[in-house]
């Protein structure tokens, strides 16, 4: 065996047609059964093996940026480092020793057709010491993923903790036998030049009987991990794909349940909305949940869990995923005040590594609660405000932007052609604070020359349909969208301007599956206005000593990634100084959601958590960019700061510095 | 037991422009809205029944343009809605005629309505129905509880609860405290639609037994002074609280 230049040997000394052939049929046994389970998984999940294999290979197109979060790591690597790093070094390994593998096959067609192996020499040598280092490399990140376990153990199903384990356990009998077989052969060639490296990481010597017994033991159980992982919690790798492919719609886009038109136009009031058992959880929702591993990030990140309001996404999202295997009532497991803590923030939609939408499920149990009415009062207020007043605040609308009349810029109703419509939004309009901003803006609109290019709608604006929508009454929120699009029609509106994100979110992801013609509507925030305007220099702005940080709002930044043009322009007007959470990875003031407009039971305000992280910047002012995000700020401030810390607007921050 | 029940609902405007320049309300083009106590009573109908069964049925002395009103109580549960046609004006006397007329007729066990509508505030239709009907009237009671052929409510007064106990079939009137209502969603609205509602015609007879003299909204002048100097407004503020 020993030839001047050495080459791979798999079958070393054993009798290799007898080899392969067990080698191949244990391979095609493991393809088979692996498909069976995977449709049996599916076929309990109300889901066709060809469903499945259609919407993986459907949308191909995105399958690049999945695969470069998974080979980034991105989601795991933001937090929980320490879990975050074996998952990542294990996924790493098992794909190099899947690659590994795949050359060992290649080596050996290559050898049955030619004669010669293309696994020789200093290519071989090589390709072995990789090997050996990925094989330590899964030895020692399984470990880690055993620890993590161990650490996780009281939330971990017991199913998913005998598979985790097993998985784990399996993966370092695959990385000590495969030492073992490198050693054995190692030690059989006598490589002298590789023998040090060997002898460090496994010096002892094994039997050929144990050679034996390891080789086959080895392939083996690889191959049976591998057809048994759709029945198991390792299936996690493939459905954080599905999970990621079966919906293309931005975080902050709810779901659509049912068409309104639709439902008028052909009487049939009678559709089932919302969760309010587990069984209303179909197909691949189903498997988006059971792709759960119960890793806390999204907990972690929370800041309803923060506040110490009863809401962990992770417990949610766990208790839904165990609760589906029943037929029961989500509220046997599931408290109302659970799905009421969250403020749709998306935090934890942007934590998950497996990409599940936790949001999806609470405003769809909100959604089950408006349809059976089971709200409270604060809840009945707002939602007797929408139908009635068709606003948020409760009070008559037709006076809602009287206050506007003399600031400078006209009605929709009083000019021919409406360039930018100024979306002032219920905030905007009736919140003594919000017509600041909304004042501040028009200011700087006509030092810039361009009021005649803006106008609002007057009495004729109502909700957006944000609140509506995030409370769970969605029939309301497609009701107020239609008509809003009807007058957006009326005035041939092309461009939208809100101070809003929430506004600004709804019109921009959620009015095109309203009404297509939404799409040709360019809807911006009046940030990215400003900024354009200082980009073309309509407005100049002197710098100042202050020292500001920067409060990203939910629906504008991590929901719409909108976290440039705030930085943009402060930068002219001041020092910006990041708090700890800042841009797409920001902490909610807690309005979100709809939560405005009710109380749930907490331990601290979550606008008091953020505005002490913001405090500890050391910065004077603090620059909001939501009308929302400043009420619940300057309440913070008041109560924790006695309004010494600033909180103030990002167009109150410009007005005051305008040359 | 079971208890059929007839809840009266009240149809208000919404939010009434006033004309600025003659101060007298305008009504056109204001929507409709069930009246606040309306709802409580409503409420209360549909937890009886849902808690006992037996129909609740919902009686309105309004409008056809005011059927999205009976929606919205059938959506919340009511089982039927009866619109009577022709009302035109607040008037308690032909108001509890017209619903006298049509509870004669009917097999029930309770009235129950708002003791008071959100817009006139006469509080006149209970008792007058009650003695009109000859049966037990219960005023703003803020709690219900039944046994068998006999109800025990809770009534608020200025200072102190008093229970009582009636039999049955009786009038009674709810105070606001007694529930939260529940609201319906626009869809459970729409869906209502399917549940039977009747629009009748109002049984002869005149109406209005007073009339209008003036209808105008008061107006309140502020004297809109503001102090620019912090300290010289103090003092004069306190000038004008001293002397007050």
């Amino acid at each position: 065996m020993i030839a001047s230049v050495l080459c791979y040997p798999e079958y070393l000394d054993l009798p290799r047609i007898y080899m392969m052939f067990a080698v191949y049929l244990s391979a095609s046994l493991s393809v088979l059964f692996f498909f069976l389970l995977l449709e049996l998984r599916l076929k309990r999940n109300g889901i066709s093996l060809k469903e499945f294999l259609v919407l993986i290979f459907k949308k191909y197109r995105n399958w690049g940026s999945y695969i470069s979060d998974v080979l980034t790591h991105r989601k795991f690597l933001r937090d929980r480092k320490t879990g975050g790093i074996s998952h990542f070094f294990m996924v790493y390994a098992l794909l190099l020793s899947f690659i590994g593998t795949m050359l060992v096959a290649y080596n050996q067609y290559y050898d049955i057709i030619t004669g010669s192996q293309v696994f020789c020499g200093i290519f071989f040598e090589s390709y072995s010491f990789v090997m050996d280092v990925v094989m330590w490399i899964l030895f020692f990140s399984s470990l880690g993923g055993l620890v993590a376990l161990y650490l996780r153990r009281k939330i971990v199903p017991k199913k998913d903790m005998f598979f985790n384990s097993l998985y784990l356990l399996g993966f370092v009998y695959l990385a000590l036998t495969g030492a073992l077989l490198e050693s054995f052969r190692i030690n059989y060639l006598g490589i002298k030049s590789y023998y040090f490296f060997n002898s460090i990481l496994f010096g002892f010597k094994i039997s050929y009987f144990e050679y034996l017994l390891a080789y086959i033991s080895h392939f083996e159980l690889a191959f049976f991990l591998i057809a048994i992982i759709p029945e198991t919690s390792v299936f996690h790798s493939l459905l954080s794909l599905t999970n990621y492919l079966k919906d293309e719609r931005p975080s902050g886009e709810l779901r659509k349940p049912f068409d309104l038109k639709e439902i008028m136009e052909k009487g049939a009031f009678d559709v089932q909305v919302g969760i309010n058992k587990t069984s209303d959880i179909k197909g691949f929702d189903r498997l988006e949940l059971e792709a759960c591993m119960h890793c806390y990030r999204c907990q972690d990140v929370c800041p309803a869990y923060a506040a110490g309001r009863p809401l962990s996404p992770t417990e949610l999202i766990t208790g839904l995923k165990e609760g589906i295997k029943r037929e029961e009532a989500i509220w046997d497991f599931i408290q109302e005040d659970t799905i009421w803590s969250c403020t749709t923030c998306g935090a934890c939609i942007e934590a998950c590594p497996v990409y599940i939408r936790h949001t999806d499920y609470i405003v769809d149990s909100r959604r089950a609660l408006v349809m059976d009415m089971k709200l409270d009062e604060k809840k009945n207020a707002l939602l007797l405000s929408l139908s009635s007043q068709e606003n948020t605040i409760g009070v008559p609308n037709q006076d809602r932007n009287s206050w506007l009349s003399g600031e400078g810029i006209k009605k929709a109703s009083e000019v021919n052609d409406v360039k930018n419509l100024l979306w002032v939004g219920c905030m905007g309009s009736f919140d003594p604070e919000a017509r600041d901003i909304v004042k501040n803006f028009i200011e700087i609109i006509k030092k810039a020359e361009l009021q005649e290019d803006y106008a609002y709608l007057g009495e004729e604006e109502t909700c957006c349909g944000d609140p509506a929508r995030r409370i769970g009454e969605e029939s309301k929120f497609q009701d107020l969208a239609i008509k809003n699009i009807e007058l957006f029609k009326k005035y041939n509106i092309k461009n939208i301007v809100t101070i809003c994100p929430h506004g600004y979110n709804t019109f921009k992801n959620e009015y095109a599956k309203i009404d297509p013609w939404m799409k040709n509507v360019n809807v911006r925030h009046y940030s990215e206005v400003i900024q354009e305007l200082l980009e073309k220099e309509k407005i100049k702005v002197r710098m100042s000593e202050e020292v500001l940080t920067i409060h990203d709002p939910c629906y504008l930044s991590r929901h719409n990634g909108v976290v440039e043009p705030q930085r943009f322009i402060l930068k002219k007007v001041g020092k910006i100084k990041e708090p700890q959470h800042s841009g797409k990875n920001t902490f909610c003031c807690g309005a979100g959601g709809s939560s405005y407009w009710y109380e749930v039971k907490e331990n601290e305000k979550i606008s008091h958590i953020r505005f002490k992280e913001l405090r500890n910047t050391g910065a004077s002012s603090v620059v909001v960019l939501c009308p929302f995000c400043n009420a619940m700020l300057n309440d913070a401030s008041t109560v924790l700061s006695d309004g010494k810390i600033k909180v103030k607007d990002i167009a109150e921050a410009v007005r005051d510095n305008l040359v | 037991m079971q208890y059929n029940i007839f809840v009266l609902i009240k149809a208000i405007y919404e939010d009434v422009k006033v004309d600025p320049k003659t101060l007298e309300p305008s009504t056109a083009g204001v929507k409709f809205k069930m009246e606040d106590i309306s709802r409580n009573a409503v409420e209360e109908a549909v937890r009886i029944k849902e808690k006992h069964g037996g129909k609740a049925l919902g009686l309105m002395f309004g409008n056809e343009q005011q059927s999205l009103i009976m929606r919205e109580a059938l959506a919340m549960g009511l089982d039927e809605g009866i619109i009577i046609k022709g009302y035109s004006l607040n008037d308690p006397v032909y108001t509890s005629q017209v619903l006298y007329e049509k509870l004669k007729g009917s097999q029930w066990d309770l009235v129950i309505m708002g003791y008071s509508s959100a817009d006139a505030y006469t509080a006149q239709l209970a008792p007058r129905l009650s003695s009109m009907l000859n049966v037990p009237l219960i005023g703003n009671a803020v709690k219900l509880e039944f046994n068998e052929k006999k109800v025990v409510a809770t009534k608020s007064l200025d200072e102190y609860m008093i229970k009582v106990e009636s039999d049955l079939p009786a009038v009674i009137s709810v105070a606001q405290e007694i529930n939260t209502p529940r609201i319906p969603p626009l869809l459970q609205i729409m869906a209502a639609s399917k549940k039977p509602l009747k629009l009748e015609e109002a049984p002869p007879g005149k109406g209005i037994y007073y009339k209008v003299i003036e209808h105008k909204a008061y107006v309140s002048s502020r004297k809109k002074i503001i102090f620019e100097d912090v300290n010289k407004g103090v003092e004069e503020i306190y000038k004008v609280l001293k002397s007050s």
